[in-house]
Formats: structure tokens, C-alpha cells, sequence
């Protein structure tokens, strides 16, 4: 188990997975981590059920059900986080801030 | 906006100065020597600020219509219908606390700067002599400095409560969003580390 893993990391490899499944080399270079790395982030959704070894021969990894939700859950909650519509109102007048905004 | 603050009143202040020294010069060559360096050093102050302020805005204007660097846009997909990737998503979101760590450090410094220039140049070059004619006494005695000292402060107090409240909006703004990271983070790892029992 890792001890803290990061969270754009584990956004990084699940985005690559979502077209299709890919071969550990090349998830590790779109995912850009160094091999040691990788397998860490690997086993740990592996752990989380996030992600499956597919079994053929060339033992790609593909995108649970659940690694598909989890990704969809980090995307929508990032994208939320920061396209608030408060921010249009101040782009347009950076003097009427919006302050303490709720969470 | 700081910026913008600073070369407007930057430029205010050279103006009052070149005002001052011509009315006090007697035309000989000596004093439009001096005039023409006091010009030099006025004008390269808010010179530098301007520079800077419009490499700010043309940097604005680029990000804006470019919210992704164009090397990156490959890597980014929308592969889950309706949804924005995860890289472009996280791009914007870095160039939003960019955006606003610049405005929280930078910002604060150049609008107490453009105020203290505003400041000086009402109180000393404006309120200064017009409180010396008045009152009939000298230009540096006491009454007419300690008028001006009090209308500068006076002056300074609203534009400093202005800078206090457009940072502390950007921080307000800044912590919401670094916390709110860090309730996706946690919501994330207890949603699906705690159902990850292996089956």
C-alpha cells in the first residue's frame, strides 16, 4: 500500500486507460513516471480495483467499472472546484468578489 | 490593477515634479539642465511599472485565448462523453492558482505603491503649497507639514483598505480552493480505498 499517493498522478494513468487498454510501457510513457514508480501507482489501483490485467498475452491493463467511476468522480469534482460560475462574475467585475464563498 | 494604479499615479507624480521644478526654475540654462534630469529620473519609475504592466496584460490576453498550451492540447481527451479530460482540467485549475498566488503576492505590493505616489503627490505637491499660501507661512514650516502629514495618511488608509480587501478576496478565493483539493482528495480515497476489499 502506498503511503500517499497523488491524486493527479492517479488521475494521469486513469485518463490514459479510459480510450482503451494499453501495455504497461506504454501507460508509463503517456503517464510520464519512471518504471518504479509506475508499477507502485500500478499495483495500488490494481488494490482499488480501479484497474485489470486483461488476460492475454501481452498483459495490458484496462479501466474497471469502478476505475471508469473514479475517474469520471476526480474530472467532474476538479472541474467543479474550479469553474464555479462566481468566477465569470469576477472576471467581469474583479471589485463585487463574491467572499467566503460557501462550501 | 496594480499595476495600472502604479503608472497612472507614477505618471501624476513626474508630472507635479516637472510642474514644481518649472515653476520654480528662472529659465537660465543651469536650471533647465536640472529640469531636463529631474525629467529623466520622474519618467523612468513609472516608465519600467508600464512595461511591466503591459507584459502583464498581453500575458492575460494570451492566456485567455490560449487556455491550454498548444504542446499539451494532444494529451488531453474527453474520452467519457460530456465530461472535460483530467489533463486539461488540471491545466486550467494550475493556471487558476497561478493566477491568483500571482495576484495575492504581486498585486498587493504595486497598489500600496501606486498609493503611497498618489498619496505624496496630493498632499506634498498639491495640499503642501496651497496650505502655505494660505496659512502665509513657509513651505517647510510646521503647521502647513503637519496638514499635509495628517491629509496623507488620510489618503493612504482608503487606498489601503481597497489593496487589504482585493487580496484578501484572492486569498479567501486561494484557500477555498486548495481546501476544497483537499476535501477531493479525501472524498476520493474513503469513496474508493474503503470498497476496495478484494473479492
Amino acid at each position: 500500500m502506498m503511503e500517499r499517493p497523488d491524486l493527479f498522478v492517479i488521475g494521469r494513468l486513469l485518463e490514459a486507460l479510459v480510450p482503451g487498454p494499453l501495455r504497461r510501457t506504454q501507460l508509463q510513457q503517456k503517464a510520464g513516471l519512471n518504471y518504479t514508480v509506475f508499477l507502485r501507482y500500478i499495483d495500488f489501483l490494481a488494490y482499488l480495483r480501479l484497474v485489470a490485467v486483461l488476460p492475454d498475452d501481452e498483459g495490458r491493463l484496462e479501466l474497471t467499472p469502478r476505475g471508469v467511476e473514479a475517474y469520471r468522480f476526480l474530472s467532474e469534482g476538479l472541474s467543479s472546484l474550479f469553474t464555479p460560475p462566481e468566477r465569470t462574475a469576477r472576471d467581469a467585475a474583479p471589485f463585487s468578489l463574491a467572499r467566503g464563498r460557501s462550501s | 490593477m496594480g499595476y495600472i494604479v502604479a503608472v497612472g499615479v507614477g505618471f501624476a507624480l513626474a508630472f507635479f515634479v516637472e510642474l514644481l521644478l518649472f515653476l520654480a526654475s528662472s529659465g537660465s540654462p543651469a536650471s533647465t539642465t536640472t529640469l531636463v534630469s529631474a525629467f529623466c529620473i520622474a519618467v523612468i519609475p513609472p516608465l519600467v511599472v508600464a512595461v511591466f504592466a503591459v507584459r502583464e496584460v498581453l500575458l492575460g490576453r494570451r492566456e485567455a485565448k490560449e487556455p491550454c498550451p498548444p504542446s499539451r492540447t494532444e494529451s488531453s481527451r474527453a474520452p467519457v462523453s460530456g465530461m472535460t479530460g483530467w489533463t486539461e482540467t488540471v491545466q486550467q485549475s494550475q493556471q487558476v492558482l497561478t493566477h491568483m498566488r500571482h495576484e495575492t503576492e504581486w498585486s498587493f505590493v504595486w497598489f500600496i505603491l501606486g498609493s503611497l505616489f498618489l498619496s505624496i503627490t496630493v498632499a506634498g505637491f498639491v495640499l503642501l503649497p496651497f496650505v502655505s499660501s494660505l496659512t502665509s507661512l513657509g513651505l517647510y514650516s510646521v503647521v502647513p507639514i503637519y496638514v499635509v502629514a495628517f491629509a496623507f495618511l488620510l489618503l493612504l488608509i482608503p487606498f489601503y483598505l481597497v489593496a487589504r480587501d482585493w487580496i484578501g478576496d484572492y486569498q479567501d478565493e486561494l484557500d477555498w480552493e486548495v481546501n476544497g483539493l483537499s476535501r477531493l482528495e479525501a472524498e476520493f480515497f474513503t469513496r474508493f480505498a474503503t470498497l476496495a476489499v478484494p473479492t
